[in-house]
């Protein structure tokens, strides 16, 4: 009956978050990326629906500028890709928060994200979701004290090291 | 000289007292007295209060929260200046103050009415617990001792003001279920330490006798305990006895029903208020809230009477005294379980064995306990017609002990529903019995206990 009380005006965030994104070009075009006002249009669009998907509800400008700041220095994004990638860190953080049942904060899992997809992922969203956040995600709902360690790590690089090797 | 009220434009009766803040904002945005871009910018502080309030929940530390916890702060920071408008004299006032009040200046206020109920109910708890009732229900006993500080225990007035946690199961006479959190607990409490506060001035025993009249097992019960002892009260009153000791009696009731029968609905509910006016002065309490809540009381008491006196069944309404009656009691004692190597082997052996003659000579030589004898009839060992041939061979004592573990309300707890064949052929098999065996069982299973 008194539902409609939360009308959530979010013409009025996305704005915002738009012209956050915009601004943010200033600092990445050092590393030789750019995002357009259609990109970043695109990007407010992609969290508005990740977040949505993942029953979440947002205040302020949100974390997209965040990724964008923690990921720009990665020596695996470029322009071609850059866009793309950041659409796929939008949506697998929000999944995360809810996988980890809100135990990590905003700053440590972006943080945490960037050090795996540039260390043990080599770039790779796929391993990034599936295999190190996955087990991020497993430790914090277990309450396992380090949870940022996780246990298969040194398994997959020492393959992946032979791999190279031959 | 008459006082002249001021017409209120919202009814106060008419708003909804869990979303209180809410439904003014909606009677006044359809009565025309708040304006689109009234309602517009309400709605926008609203929104930054929620976000002020969730960045506090998370530390700083997130930016995102899941919807069912943002619905709940948002609930919980509505509700909190909701408790803030309802202190007001008058709804207009209210609507005008969320008109010119920020209403991040409305939720703190809303938030320290809630701190300071907090503490009042904290104070009036301590109050009930040092001087409650003494007697044995279970649920007037378990809700003071344990579901009312439980409350306190858990409730988040920051971000959860609304919910009312806490294992509250006994009943008021009044119970305003329609608040919610400290709301609702601080009229419960404020109510049942009024309702002590009536039945202390009876003796421990004559309530328990009344409690008794009522239903022998009213420690069971969730029932109003003032409720039954002010009614008898009042009953007193009516039939001209002394209130001393609750009791109405026949010829009491006799009086009552020849005094009232007649009367049409209005004029019995003036006698009842007069009784009740005369009651309260002889017990001396004249609280106004009290007596406020008493009248609420005579509302639904003149209907039950009116009916009782047309069926004739006035003894529902005032009950008779009925004393606590001491059995004589029988000790059964127990012999020794068996251990749960031996009870496995012995309940094969008995399974294997082809005629019921062999398996009650077993059971009767080797099985020393009731535990274990009721392990073995629900352990698959007797089938169909076997069970009526081993009820056969009991005696009167190990029947009645075993008719006690049966449930209490057959007609409640179907006892084919139980999944327990044992129970419905012990129930088919004492229903055959003669009268005086059976009575002979029931008699026994009155005073026994197992030691």
């Amino acid at each position: 009956m008194y539902s409609n009380f939360m009308l959530i005006t979010t013409n009025i965030q996305n704005k915002l978050a738009v012209s956050d994104i915009i601004k943010c070009n200033e600092y990445t075009a050092r590393f030789g990326l750019v995002l357009s006002q259609n990109e970043a249009q695109a990007l407010v669009e992609t969290r508005t629906e990740a977040l949505n998907r993942n029953g979440r509800i947002e205040f302020g400008g949100g974390i997209i500028d965040k990724l964008i700041k923690e990921f720009c220095d990665s020596p695996f994004l470029n322009q071609s890709n850059y866009a793309e990638t950041l659409h796929d860190l939008i949506e697998t953080f929000y999944y995360f928060k809810n996988e980890s049942l809100d135990g990590i904060s905003d700053d440590e899992l972006i943080s945490l994200m960037k050090k795996y997809f540039d260390q043990n992922c080599r770039g790779s969203i796929e391993l990034l979701q599936n295999r190190e956040l996955e087990a991020l995600a497993r430790n914090i709902r277990y309450n396992v004290r380090d949870y940022e360690e996780i246990d298969d790590k040194d398994e997959y690089l020492d393959e992946e090291d032979e791999g190279e090797d031959e | 000289m008459n006082n002249l009220q001021k017409q209120q434009l919202i009814i106060r009766e008419n708003l909804d007292e869990e979303h209180y803040f809410q439904s003014i904002i909606d009677t006044a945005h359809g009565l025309g007295l708040l304006s689109d871009s009234e309602l517009e910018n309400i709605q926008m502080q609203g929104i930054k209060l929620l976000a002020r309030q969730t960045e506090r929940y998370t530390g700083g530390d997130s930016s995102s929260v899941r919807v069912e916890t943002a619905q709940c702060i948002l609930q919980s920071v509505l509700y909190s200046i909701g408790v803030y408008l309802k202190s007001l004299p008058e709804t207009d006032m209210g609507l005008e103050q969320i008109k010119q009040t920020p209403l991040a200046e409305l939720f703190q206020r809303g938030r320290k009415l809630i701190e300071k109920k907090v503490n009042i109910s904290k104070h009036i708890l301590h109050l009930i617990q040092s001087d409650h009732i003494s007697n044995d229900n279970i649920a007037y006993n378990d809700t003071i001792e344990n579901g009312l500080p439980g409350f306190f225990s858990t409730y988040d007035a920051d971000y959860a003001a609304h919910e009312t946690a806490g294992s509250i199961d006994y009943p008021l006479n009044i119970d305003k279920m329609k608040l919610v959190g400290i709301e609702y607990i601080y009229d419960y409490l404020q109510t049942l330490y009024w309702e002590n506060k009536f039945c202390k001035k009876f003796s421990v025993h004559d309530i328990d006798c009344v409690l008794r009249g009522y239903d022998e097992q009213y420690q069971d019960l969730l029932v109003n305990i003032f409720r039954i002892v002010f009614t008898n009260a009042l009953g007193c009153i009516l039939s001209n006895r002394s209130i001393v000791h609750l009791n109405v009696g026949q010829t009491g009731r006799q009086y009552i029903k020849k005094q009232l029968k007649d009367l049409p609905a209005d004029e019995l509910h003036e006698v009842l208020s007069k009784a009740s006016i005369k009651l309260c002065r002889e017990i001396d309490i004249t609280n106004a809230f009290f007596m406020e809540y008493i009248s609420l009381t005579l509302e639904d008491l003149c209907e039950r009477l009116k009916t009782a006196m047309d069926n004739d069944h006035l003894e529902t309404v005032f009950v008779s005294h009925r004393e606590k009656v001491c059995k004589p009691v029988i000790h059964f004692m127990d012999g020794d379980k068996m251990d749960d190597e031996a009870f496995r082997r012995l309940a094969t052996e008995i399974g294997e064995c082809r005629f019921v003659s062999d398996k009650i000579s077993i059971i009767m030589k080797e099985i020393h306990s009731i535990s274990d004898l009721v392990d073995i009839l629900e352990g698959d060992c007797l089938f169909g017609n076997e069970f009526s041939e081993f009820f056969d061979a009991l005696g009167d004592n190990e029947l009645a002990m075993l008719s006690n573990l049966l449930p209490k309300n057959k007609v409640d707890s179907n006892l084919a529903e139980s999944g327990k064949e044992w129970y419905v052929k012990l129930d088919e098999y004492l229903e055959g019995l003669d009268l005086n065996r059976k009575n002979s069982i029931s008699n026994i299973a009155d005073k026994i206990e197992l030691c």
